[in-house]
C-alpha cells in the first residue's frame, strides 16, 4: 500500500516523506526496564556512584506493580537474564521486532528518578539514566529510538537535560509522567515546553505520577486497578491546564503524546471544554479557538492499551466522535501485560486507511521517521 | 421562629406526584442573610462571630476559584434583596410554575450566598454538624412546608460519619426529606470504609445520596495539582466524580449495600461511559486483585449509580449526545435545571431538536418517579 498523503493536521510539522522513502511503522510505547540501580553506576559521577553505593543502591521501583508481576510481563515475553522481561536488549529486539512488526520502536524506560525527592540526585539520576539507555539500548539496535527522562522536579535542569540529549538524534521525544507536583501548564515548567520545541521533540505523558499528593482529587485509591484507570482523569486535568495557560499559543509547534492512558475519554472531555470556554473566554482571552481544535492539532494517543476499542466498529465510532483521523498512534506497550493483543486494535474498524495512518502517518508526523520504500 | 433541633416530625406532607409536569434534582436555595441564625445554637453563633467557619481552603467565604461573573448566577434571577435562590416566590415563578416542576429537589450548596462554602465542609466536626442542621432546618420550614413541590436534599457533616448518621436519623422520615446530598470533592473516595456507616443510615431511613459538584474538601483541585484558572477548574469537576465512581465500584461499596443509590449531580454524563469501558476491560486483566467483587464493574451501574442532565454535553454532532446516553443507561439520567445558575438548563430547551421524545420523556418524569419511589403516589 502506498503512503497516504502526509498533510496530516499536526502542528509544527511541515514534513513530507523524502523520495524513494515511505513513512515507517512505530511503535510509540515499549519499555525498557533498568535491571540494576547499579546500572548507573558507569554513568554517575564519583560524587553520585558513592552517595548510590553508600545507600545500599536503592532501587526507584515504581509502585504500579512489583518486579516480573504477571500483570507486568504478558505471557510470552521473553525474560532477561534476571528474569524479568525488557531488562535485556536482545531480548526485547527480538520480541518487539517480529515479522510485521514495526519499523522503530520508542523506549520510554520508567525507572522512577522523578520520584526522588532530592532534586540534585534526581537530575544526576535521569542523566544517567539517559546514557545509560544510549549506550546499552540504543547503540545495540538502530530500530530503537528513546524519550528522554528528565528531571521533572526542577525544569530548569530539565531543559538542560533536553539540550543535552537532543544532540543525539536518537532520543525522540520528551518524558514526562502523567501526574506531576504542579501542572504541566504552569509557567514555572515551561522551560520544559520551550526546550522541547527548540528541538523539535514531542513530548511525550505517559501514565505515571511523582506521588507528592494524592493522585485523585478526591484522595488516595486503595488497588492498582483504580489507580490505573483512574489516571486518564490527570491526563484530563493536564491537557486543561496546557490549553488554559497557553502553552500552545507560546511554544506553537508543541506536540503531545499521552502514552499508556487511553484514548476514549477524549471527546467527552472536549465538549466539555468547549462549552466552558464559551462561557469564560474572558478568563482565558488567549484561547482564542476552541481548546478541542487546539487539542486535535497539538495532542496524540498511543492505542495501547486499547481500553476495548478493538470490538469491531468500536474504533471507527470514536473516530468520528473525536472528529480526527490524526490523533491516534500505534503502540504495543510491550511487555506489560493487558486484556487483548497489541495489534488487535486494529479489529475496531474497518478502514484500512484509518489502521494505516494510526501506524504510520500519525507516528511520521511526530517524528519524521521513515524507511526506504521497498523494506 | 421555632427550633427543630430536637423534635421529631410529624409534618403531613403528601406524596409529589410527578404526572404532567417534570421532575428537576438540583435547585440551589440560599438563605436569606441571617436567616440560619436563629436555628444555630447559641454557642456556635459565637462561635462563627468571632473565628469564623474554618475550611480547608484557607479563606472565610469564599471558594478556591470565585465564580467569574455575577456569582455564576443568571442574571434576571437576582431578587430585590439578597441572593438568587432565596425568594420562593421567584423560584415558583421562574422555574416551578413555568415548567411544572412538580418535584424540585432542593441542594443548598451555599448558606452564605455565592460561593461555593458548605457548610457540610467546615473543618470543626461540631460546627459543621450544627450548620448543616440549621441549613436543614430552614430549608425544611421556609422552602419545603410552604411549597410541597420542593423537597430537600440534606446536608450532613460528611466527614464525621457519626454525626452525619444521627442527622440522617433525625431527619431521614420526615417526609420533605428526599436525598442525603454529598459533595463531589471528599477528604476520602467514596468507597472508603470510613464512610460505610452514613450509606448504612440512608439505607435505613430509605434514602439516596446526591452529590453534588464541589470545591474544597482537602485535596488539591486535581490529582496532579491544582488548577490555576477557573476554566481550568470547572472542566475538572468530572474528574473528582470518575474517581468517586471508580472507588464506589471497586471497594466493594456497591456489594455491601445492596440498596444504595447514588445520583451524581452537576457531573455530565458522556465521560461516564469510556471510563466504565475502561474499567471493565482493565478489570478482564486485574479481577484478581478485587477478587470479592460479584459483578463485572459497569453491571452495578443500572442498580447504584444515578446521573442527571445539567450541564448537558454538548457534543458538535447532537446525535452523540443521545448515543451517550443510551449507553450509559437511558433508565439512570434526570434532569437538572441548577436554578439559578447562569449554566441553568431549561427543560424545553436543552435537548437537541433531534432528541427522541420517549427518552426525553424519561429524563424529565419518568426515572425521577421510580428513582425516588413515587411510583404509588398517594
Amino acid at each position: 500500500m502506498g503512503a497516504p498523503a502526509m498533510t496530516t493536521g499536526g502542528a509544527g510539522t511541515n514534513r513530507s516523506v523524502p523520495e524513494g522513502r515511505r513513512a515507517a511503522v512505530v511503535d510509540c510505547d515499549v519499555h525498557a526496564v533498568l535491571p540494576s540501580a547499579r546500572n548507573l553506576l558507569p554513568y554517575l559521577d564519583d560524587y553520585w556512584a558513592d552517595q548510590l553505593v553508600a545507600q545500599l543502591a536503592p532501587y526507584y521501583e515504581p509502585g504500579y506493580h512489583p518486579p516480573a508481576s504477571p500483570i507486568a510481563e504478558r505471557p510470552g515475553a521473553t525474560p532477561g537474564p534476571d528474569g524479568r522481561a525488557g531488562t535485556a536488549v536482545d531480548a526485547l529486539v527480538a520480541d518487539v521486532f517480529t515479522d510485521g512488526g514495526p519499523d522503530f520502536a520508542v523506549l520510554n524506560c520508567l525507572y522512577g528518578v522523578q520520584q526522588i525527592h532530592q532534586p540534585r540526585r534526581e537530575i544526576a539520576h535521569a542523566r544517567a539514566l539517559n546514557d545509560w539507555i544510549a549506550r546499552e539500548w540504543l547503540d545495540a539496535d538502530d530500530r530503537l529510538r528513546a524519550s528522554i527522562a528528565v528531571p521533572q522536579g526542577t525544569p530548569d535542569a530539565a531543559a538542560e537535560e533536553i539540550d543535552r540529549c537532543a544532540a543525539d538524534g536518537r532520543f525522540a521525544q520528551v518524558l514526562l509522567l502523567g501526574q506531576s507536583e504542579l501542572p504541566y501548564g504552569r509557567q514555572i515548567n515551561w522551560p520544559i515546553w520551550e526546550a522541547a520545541e527548540r528541538h523539535g521533540l514531542p513530548v511525550a505523558l505517559h501514565i505515571g505520577g511523582v506521588f507528592r499528593q494524592a493522585p485523585t482529587s478526591v484522595g488516595w485509591p486503595s488497588t492498582y486497578l483504580e489507580w490505573y484507570v483512574g489516571q486518564q482523569s490527570n491526563l484530563e486535568a493536564q491537557l486543561a491546564s496546557i490549553v488554559s495557560e497557553g502553552v500552545l499559543q507560546k511554544f506553537p509547534s508543541t506536540r503531545i503524546v499521552v502514552s499508556e492512558l487511553g484514548f476514549g475519554w477524549v471527546p467527552p472531555f472536549l465538549w466539555k471544554f468547549d462549552k466552558l470556554w464559551k462561557s469564560y473566554r474572558p478568563d482565558v482571552p488567549w484561547l482564542t479557538e476552541r481548546p478541542s481544535d487546539l487539542i486535535r492539532r497539538h495532542v496524540r494517543f498511543t492505542t495501547a492499551p486499547s481500553d476495548g476499542f478493538e470490538q469491531p466498529g468500536a474504533l471507527d465510532r470514536l473516530v468520528d466522535r473525536l472528529g480526527s483521523q490524526d490523533m491516534l498512534v500505534y503502540s504495543s506497550d510491550y511487555p506489560h501485560r493487558h486484556h487483548s493483543a497489541p495489534r488487535e486494535i486494529e479489529n475496531g474498524s474497518s478502514d484500512p486507511a484509518l489502521i494505516d495512518r494510526i501506524r504510520r502517518a500519525n507516528a511520521f508526523d511526530l517524528y519524521g521517521l521513515s524507511v526506504p520504500s521497498d523494506l | 421562629m421555632t427550633t427543630l433541633q430536637e423534635r421529631p416530625y410529624t409534618v403531613d406532607l403528601p406524596v409529589p406526584r410527578v404526572t404532567t409536569g417534570i421532575a428537576d434534582v438540583d435547585i440551589h436555595p440560599v438563605p436569606p442573610a441571617d436567616a440560619l441564625t436563629a436555628y444555630l445554637p447559641r454557642r456556635w453563633r459565637e462561635i462563627v462571630r468571632e473565628y469564623g467557619v474554618r475550611t480547608t481552603n484557607g479563606l472565610f467565604n469564599l471558594g478556591e476559584y470565585p465564580q467569574l461573573y455575577g456569582g455564576a448566577m443568571r442574571a434576571d434571577t437576582w431578587p430585590e434583596t439578597g441572593f438568587p435562590g432565596s425568594d420562593l416566590d421567584l423560584i415558583r415563578k421562574q422555574l416551578l410554575d413555568l415548567y411544572d416542576v412538580q418535584l424540585g429537589v432542593l441542594q443548598c450548596i451555599s448558606p452564605g450566598g455565592q460561593a461555593l462554602n458548605p457548610a457540610s465542609q467546615a473543618l470543626r466536626p461540631e460546627l459543621a454538624d450544627a450548620l448543616t442542621r440549621a441549613v436543614n432546618d430552614w430549608q425544611l420550614e421556609h422552602l419545603v412546608r410552604p411549597e410541597p413541590r420542593l423537597r430537600a436534599a440534606i446536608s450532613v457533616a460528611f466527614e464525621s460519619p457519626d454525626l452525619a448518621t444521627a442527622e440522617i436519623d433525625r431527619l431521614g422520615s420526615h417526609p420533605g426529606v428526599v436525598a442525603v446530598l454529598g459533595l463531589s470533592k471528599t477528604r476520602d473516595p467514596l468507597g472508603s470504609r470510613r464512610y460505610w456507616p452514613i450509606y448504612e443510615a440512608m439505607i435505613d431511613n430509605g434514602l439516596p445520596m446526591q452529590v453534588h459538584l464541589s470545591q474544597g474538601g482537602g485535596n488539591p483541585s486535581t490529582g496532579t495539582g491544582w488548577a490555576s484558572y477557573h476554566t481550568e477548574y470547572h472542566v475538572g469537576q468530572v474528574q473528582s466524580f470518575q474517581s468517586q465512581l471508580l472507588s464506589l465500584v471497586l471497594s466493594g461499596t456497591f456489594d455491601r449495600y445492596p440498596e444504595l443509590r447514588i445520583m451524581f449531580v452537576e457531573g455530565n454524563v458522556a465521560h461516564f461511559v469510556p471510563l466504565l469501558q475502561r474499567l471493565d476491560y482493565h478489570w478482564e486483566t486485574l479481577r484478581s486483585e478485587v477478587p470479592d467483587l460479584q459483578r463485572k464493574p459497569s453491571e452495578y451501574l443500572a442498580d447504584h449509580v444515578w446521573v442527571s442532565t445539567q450541564p448537558i454535553d454538548e457534543p458538535d454532532k447532537p446525535a452523540h449526545l443521545e448515543e451517550y446516553i443510551e449507553e450509559f443507561g437511558a433508565d439512570n439520567v434526570l434532569f437538572a435545571s441548577d436554578y439559578p445558575h447562569f449554566d441553568f438548563d431549561a427543560p424545553n430547551a436543552v435537548f437537541p431538536p433531534s432528541f427522541p421524545a420517549e427518552l426525553k420523556d424519561k429524563i424529565l418524569r419518568g426515572n425521577a418517579v421510580r428513582f425516588f419511589g413515587l411510583e404509588d403516589g398517594a
